[in-house]
């Protein structure tokens, strides 16, 4: 419970202390708690510096919800400035926030009960200014060992902070992907970099929505593809015709069979964009939506298949498919038979 | 005896007013009498399917005028033109025309489609026009399963699914062999006695004894009637 609590701050613990690469494991696409026991493999990675295992919780600290970062001692991330004291050391210190410390009328050498009955007793050895955000100085740092006792978290850890050697990131990546029996949530700077930076989120929509819209488009090709020739059908058309049917009745024909068509043809055009997008992760395709990736996607392509953009395109190729194929029927049908025969 | 066809100066001219313009049929004036076999002969090219395509009322003339039990076919509306090929005329066409992705018997029996009649009605209708025609075993398959025989048989018991009073067949021996035709002959001879007017257009003297009047054509006018006391 109080990892999961944890995780919602952690975005914004991350932000702050960029690391390279954020691992989790991947629970139905969700972050969930990494087992410790992984943490000498993924340090004996070629290119890994440095290893953090973390965990975040929040607590309260008398009136106030306070987000709490365990942290191996000497590990603090170096955007954390200890404007007074210095970093623990050893189990039960704390490093602060000036905020919260303010807010308490802490100082250094105080020590404070932090996590209710089963709560530690936590002595402040310094007191941190952190640059970027009000929020972040409201953060409480302290040994990983006591965040695990108050938080009841075992042997897993929220994450882990992973830093490597320059240009190693995806080389890292790949290796933590193959790693036996785990499903990793792999987020590196770069790509989080990607993801906002660039609006990937936005284009993913959008990409969706094209995607969709582009397969549901192929729907009158395959009519045209399967025999339904133009020329084919002005001959049948003038068949019809010569045998007694009335344009009108050509045309509600021609209705009739466009909607059994688009209704067959649009489940399978969503299956083969489904397929492609999971399957081939998007290959070729998603250069087409998205700026600067290459060929072959490096990442998951976020598409995401919604029943409005689906409905939507649906409809949008069988209003096109059915004025088409009407006003070429049209066409066909006011010409005396004989001609349309030919 | 009852005129069923009537034509005053028919022409049909193709691409009027180009280069490649064709005078196809000239100031054509024919009459043609109910429950009668008429034939028009003629060599390849001289007008024979364009005539037969007016007087089956599917295509237009450039001028002239056609009458059809008194009413005028030049002058009617496409609606009333579907009507007359529905109710009226059965069309045999020279290459058949069968739609190649239906079988047999859905291409006999879809000219009733729009008129609201049942599936199994319609193959009720279709199958016991293809036993007339000896076509029992092979309602199912498609045209391409077929010979040039067989298909004309399909053909022809598609042009009989509405009932019409009047036939009109195309070169109807052209695309198919010696034992087919004597077949044809046949058909031809008990759809006269059912009472209908039957037009053909041919080159093959074969047919010429089933006619009670001959038309020649020649560069798309009419150079000759023979009538025949049958
Ligand atoms: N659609 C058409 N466009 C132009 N010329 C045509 C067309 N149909 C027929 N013709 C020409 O009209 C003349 C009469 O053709 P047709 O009626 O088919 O003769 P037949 O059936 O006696 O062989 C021919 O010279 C033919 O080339
Ligand atoms: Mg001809």
């Amino acid at each position: 419970m109080a990892i999961s609590e944890g995780v919602k701050a952690e975005s914004l613990a991350s932000v702050m202390e960029g690391a390279d690469i954020y691992l989790t494991l991947d629970q139905y696409g969700k972050n969930a708690p990494v087992p410790l026991k992984y943490l000498p493999e993924v340090k004996k990675i070629n290119g890994v510096m440095r290893v953090v295992p973390r965990v975040l919780g929040r607590t309260y600290l008398g009136d106030s919800l306070a987000v709490v970062v365990g942290i191996p001692a000497g590990e603090l991330p170096p955007s954390v400035e200890c404007v007074e004291g210095k970093p623990f050391s050893s189990r039960g210190e704390a490093v602060i926030g000036v905020g919260l410390a303010r807010h308490f009328n802490f100082t250094v050498g105080h020590a404070f009960m932090l996590g209710g009955v089963n709560g530690r007793m936590l002595k402040i050895t310094g007191l941190f200014k952190a640059d970027s955000s009000i929020w972040a100085s409201d953060l409480i740092f302290i040994p990983f060992e006591d965040a695990s006792a108050i938080f009841k978290t075992g042997d897993l850890a929220t994450d882990f902070l992973i830093y490597v050697r320059p240009g190693y990131t995806s080389a890292v990546a790949e290796t933590l992907k193959k790693i036996e029996g785990a499903s990793f949530r792999i987020q590196s700077k770069e790509l989080v970099k990607q993801y906002f930076n660039k609006g990937f989120t936005l284009k993913g929509g959008i990409f969706t929505a094209l995607y969709t819209v582009a397969f549901a488009l192929a729907i009158p090709a395959l009519l045209v593809s399967s025999g339904f020739g133009l020329s084919e059908r002005k001959r049948e058309i003038g068949i019809l015709k010569a045998t007694g049917w009335q344009t009108s009745e050509v045309l509600e024909m021609v209705v009739f069979e466009n909607l059994i068509i688009s209704l067959t043809a649009a489940p399978l055009a969503l299956l083969i964009s489904f397929l492609w997008l999971k399957g081939l992760n998007g290959l070729f395709i998603a250069q087409f939506f998205i700026a600067e990736i290459g060929l072959f996607p490096p990442f998951n392509v976020p598409a995401r298949f919604l029943p409005i953009p689906a409905f939507l395109s649906f409809f949008f190729s069988l209003i096109l498919t059915m004025v088409g194929s009407l006003y070429s029927s049209w066409r066909a049908a006011v010409i005396p038979p004989a001609e349309a025969m030919k | 005896m009852e005129t069923i066809i009537r034509t005053e100066k028919l022409a049909k001219i193709y691409n009027p007013d180009t280069s490649y313009e064709v005078k196809a049929l000239w100031d054509v004036d024919i009459e043609i009498k109910k429950g009668h076999v008429a034939i028009l002969s003629g060599p390849s090219g001289s007008g024979k399917t364009t005539l037969i395509s007016l007087l089956g009322a599917i295509d237009r003339p450039t001028r002239g005028k056609a009458f059809l039990m008194g009413e005028e076919l030049t002058a009617m509306s496409d609606v009333a033109l579907s009507k007359v090929r529905r109710e009226t005329i059965g069309f045999v066409f020279q290459s058949f025309n069968l739609i190649p992705r239906l079988s047999a018997i859905d291409n006999v029996a879809f000219p009733l489609i729009p008129m609201g009649v049942s599936v199994t009605e319609r193959h009720r209708r279709g199958s016991e026009l293809l036993k007339r025609f000896q076509m029992g075993e092979r309602m199912r398959h498609t045209p391409e399963e077929l010979s040039g025989g067989q298909q004309q048989r399909v053909a022809i018991a598609r042009a009989l699914i509405n009932n019409p009073q009047i036939i009109i067949a195309d070169e109807p021996t052209s695309n198919i062999d010696a034992e087919a035709v004597k077949y044809l002959i046949e058909t031809i001879y008990a759809l006269k006695k059912e009472g209908r007017t039957i037009i053909i257009s041919t080159h093959d003297q074969s047919l010429f004894n089933l006619a009670d009047v001959i038309f020649d054509v020649k560069d798309g006018r009419i150079t000759g009637m023979r009538e025949f006391k049958q």
